[in-house]
């Protein structure tokens, strides 16, 4: 994300006073994130825009009813996120994977830099199927989406030590499955980001 | 404030973020395509605050959120209710009065009434019945009026009714039959009052309703299986009346000639009904207890 907590609380005050405006700056700044996670969740592109655009509307409905008391803005969008996933993946009973997410072309790239690239791409969604169902959702809370453990807790309603419990363990499987030595950082360090 | 930070490691994150970037990202305009959606619900909200959700959805799963009728108010919801009752009852006032005897639309009605019977033998014998004293009613409705075009389509549809229930494969026919038989005694009624121009309709009615008394008498009150046809002339005992069919037979103090000495029991002449099978050709029926109870000498005098 390029903008600060305390700058999406402005917008959020803004867009729940009737801003449209404000809403379309959350918009820009959490549409990509929730599009990935929604994305990695459903597979396929056409549900991944669909869904995505139904979380923000229900975000526009929900609005007036959020009130920050220590759940951060992101964390509870997340969570509209996830439940709109749920209710996707109950109602079509399909299981779907990674593999069927369309690759987006790049163009500074030839024929054998390509089929490199596919096979890792290919190996790193493996690597996450192998993973845990709550790994898994971790990993897509904090590195496909970019959220903070604290809002990563609050979208999946866990404890946010838990979340990092989950983080690291994925970590491991990852690197484990892709062939990564570990780092001499693995086991985690201080960090003075708010994240 | 510090917190401990899990680390991928510099590889395994930028691995991540190119698959998440590769595979994951929207496409600029699948993002310009959703902003443009929510820009503009957020503005129909912003003007329409009393709107329960955003008219802007178009999605199938967004269209699951919201009712049809969700951005209605109570009073815009009440005044199309109160149009469309209004707009019903003229629809069904016109529509009744058209479909009664003599209206354009009393052939579509009758013939819905026909579509809708139930195909239960027994219930269908007992809707023909009711279908055919409805059409008594039409004719004696349209007499009271002086309408002698309401009159034929009345004795038009009667005759398609009692032709129907003649050939109604459940239900004992004497139920049939006495129906029939009032209806004969009421169309009786009416000839005197009819104009004169409709008088042919209700006497053929009157001849037509008189056949179907005829048949449905030589049946007996056996629950017809295979239509309610009439057995006379097929008796090949010496003592049968010409009622039983093939119930009877077995009476020596019989004659033949007593058995085809009711002219009226004979197969009478169906303008409409002309290509039914012959009566001798019908399967064999059930014995008629009536006269298979007192066969003998005193078996003659039909029915009772």
């Amino acid at each position: 994300m390029t903008i600060d907590d305390e700058a999406v609380e402005r917008l959020v005050a803004a867009a729940k006073a009737g801003d449209p405006e404000a809403f379309g700056s959350l918009f820009d700044v959490y549409y990509g994130p929730v599009y990935r996670y929604v994305a990695s969740r459903v597979g396929r592109p056409s549900d991944a825009e669909d869904l995505a655009q139904l979380v923000f509307v229900k975000a526009l409905e929900s609005l007036p009813r959020y009130e920050q008391r220590g759940v951060p803005f992101g964390g509870w969008l997340f969570r509209l996120a996830r439940n709109v996933v749920i209710d996707h993946v109950r109602t079509r009973r399909e299981h779907v994977t990674l593999d069927v997410i369309v690759e987006k072309s790049t163009d500074d790239q030839g024929p054998d830099e390509l089929a490199v690239l596919r096979q890792e791409m290919d190996s790193i969604a493996y690597a996450l199927r192998r993973l845990t169902p709550e790994q898994r959702e971790a990993v897509e809370l904090r590195f496909f989406a970019g959220l903070s453990a604290k809002e990563a807790a609050e979208a999946m309603g866990r404890q946010e030590g838990t979340v990092r419990g989950l983080q690291f363990r994925a970590i491991a499987a990852l690197r484990r499955e892709l062939g990564i030595a570990p780092d001499i950082d693995e086991l985690g360090r201080v960090s003075g980001t708010a994240r | 404030m510090t917190e401990l930070e899990v680390r991928a490691g510099e590889e395994l994150e930028r691995k991540i973020e190119r698959y998440a970037r590769l595979r994951l990202d929207p496409s600029a305009a699948q993002a310009k395509r959703a902003r443009s959606m929510l820009m503009e619900a957020a503005w129909r909200e912003r003007l329409a605050p009393s709107a329960q959700a955003p008219a802007a959805m178009t999605s199938a799963a967004a269209r699951r959120v919201r009712g049809p009728f969700a951005g209605w108010g109570a009073r815009r919801l009440g005044v199309s209710f109160a149009a469309a009752m209004l707009a019903g009852l003229m629809i069904g006032t016109t529509a009744f009065a058209t479909s009664r005897a003599g209206g354009p639309l009393y052939a579509t009605r009758v013939a819905l009434e026909e579509l809708t019977l139930p195909t239960d033998p027994q219930a269908r014998l007992g809707a023909e019945i009711a279908r055919a004293q409805a059409r008594i009613a039409d004719i004696a409705e349209a007499v009271a009026k002086d309408d002698p075009a309401a009159v034929a389509a009345a004795v038009g549809a009667y005759l398609s009714a009692i032709d129907d229930l003649d050939e109604s494969t459940g239900g004992p026919a004497d139920l049939a039959l006495s129906a029939i038989e009032s209806h004969q005694l009421v169309l009786e009624g009416l000839l005197a009052r009819v104009p004169e121009s409709a008088r042919a309709g209700i006497e053929n009615a009157i001849v037509r309703s008189g056949a179907v008394i005829e048949r449905l008498d030589a049946a007996g009150t056996q629950p017809p299986t295979g239509g309610a046809g009439n057995g006379n002339g097929t008796n090949t005992g010496t003592g049968a009346n010409g009622a039983g069919g093939n119930g009877g037979g077995a009476g020596p103090g019989g004659t033949p000639a007593a058995a085809t000495a009711k002219p009226t029991k004979e197969p009478v002449t169906k303008p409409t009904k002309s290509t039914k099978p012959a009566v001798i050709e019908r399967p064999a029926r059930t014995p008629n207890p009536r006269s298979s109870a007192a066969p003998g000498p005193d078996s003659t005098g039909g029915r009772p």
